[in-house]
């Protein structure tokens, strides 16, 4: 059982050239033909194996209901093809509240911490808020 | 120091092709995103655009206003669904600068996403390091 604070996955990821190409296209980011620099919502690249094992299989959260609510990100150095990065994901709040239908809603908040492998220094964290609302009352 | 805000940003109408490109190039295979029977048995009337398909979208406005590599820092909350045909567009609503701690000079702006029907979809703020906002204070 993971809690607040506890350290879920580390894994290593490689920004390819390709990768950023085809992400800055589907995002619209004008500088995608010529640019090296990640555009700034690329880190979910990194995290999507992670963030789909946390949502399905660590937490089990009901798809059908959960959505999106928040995500943040604080960049300290730009994310550059090429780069190698360590990711370390936490569990930041695992709460339940009272839903507005009755119920109880679960709120879950991930942090990504994406380190430089070749230097250590931390290049971006990313977090993200999930709600799963209330089941229907059956 | 409350600067110029940049002009609005109008996306083409959003297709299925973008959902699924989106999915491709991201890693989110949520089949809520590309599969009509997966979504209407979630009781969804379509398919529905992740939502980092819009943070994407907005965020590419900042880099166009401000260039690559120029966010130091950039939230945004989900407020409504958006759906295969909407049109999108990236508003910057407020631009201040401000001075880091270290002395550099920064802009906050204040974002929001917005469907032709002027519904705001998504609401951001980022924390800039631009040129255009240290070459013409």
């Amino acid at each position: 059982m993971i809690g607040p604070g506890d350290i879920i996955e580390e894994w290593d990821f490689t920004v390819e050239a390709g990768k950023l190409r085809e992400f800055a296209r589907a995002v619209r980011d004008v500088h995608w033909l010529d640019s090296d620099i990640a555009p700034p919502t690329f880190p979910v690249v990194a995290s999507a194996d992670f963030v789909e094992r946390l949502v399905t299989d660590l937490l089990a959260l009901d798809r059908a209901r959960t959505v999106h609510g928040e995500q943040h990100y604080d960049y300290f150095e730009p994310i550059r093809v090429g780069d190698r990065l360590r990711c370390t994901a936490r569990l930041a709040a695992d709460e339940l509240k009272a839903g507005r239908r009755g119920g109880k809603m679960r709120i879950v908040t991930t942090e990504v911490e994406f380190r430089s492998v070749a230097t250590g220094s931390l290049v971006c964290r990313e977090t993200m808020t999930s709600i799963e609302k209330a089941a229907a009352e059956t | 120091m409350i600067l110029p805000c940049p002009d609005p940003l109008v996306y083409p109408a959003l297709t299925r092709t973008d959902l699924v490109r989106y999915a491709g190039a991201s890693g989110d295979f949520n089949p809520l995103h590309h599969d009509h029977e997966a979504a209407t048995r979630a009781g969804l009337s379509d398919v529905m655009a992740q939502g980092m398909l819009s943070a994407g979208l907005l965020a590419s406005a900042l880099t166009k206003w401000f260039g690559a590599g120029s966010v130091a820092s950039y939230s945004v909350r989900f407020r409504s669904p958006v759906w295969p045909s909407d049109v999108l567009s990236a508003h910057c609503r407020r631009l201040e600068a401000l001075l880091a701690e270290d002395g550099t000079r920064m802009a906050r702006a204040e974002l929001e996403l917005v469907r032709s029907s002027r519904e705001i979809v998504l609401l951001g703020t980022a924390c800039v390091w631009t040129d255009a906002v240290t070459a013409n204070p």
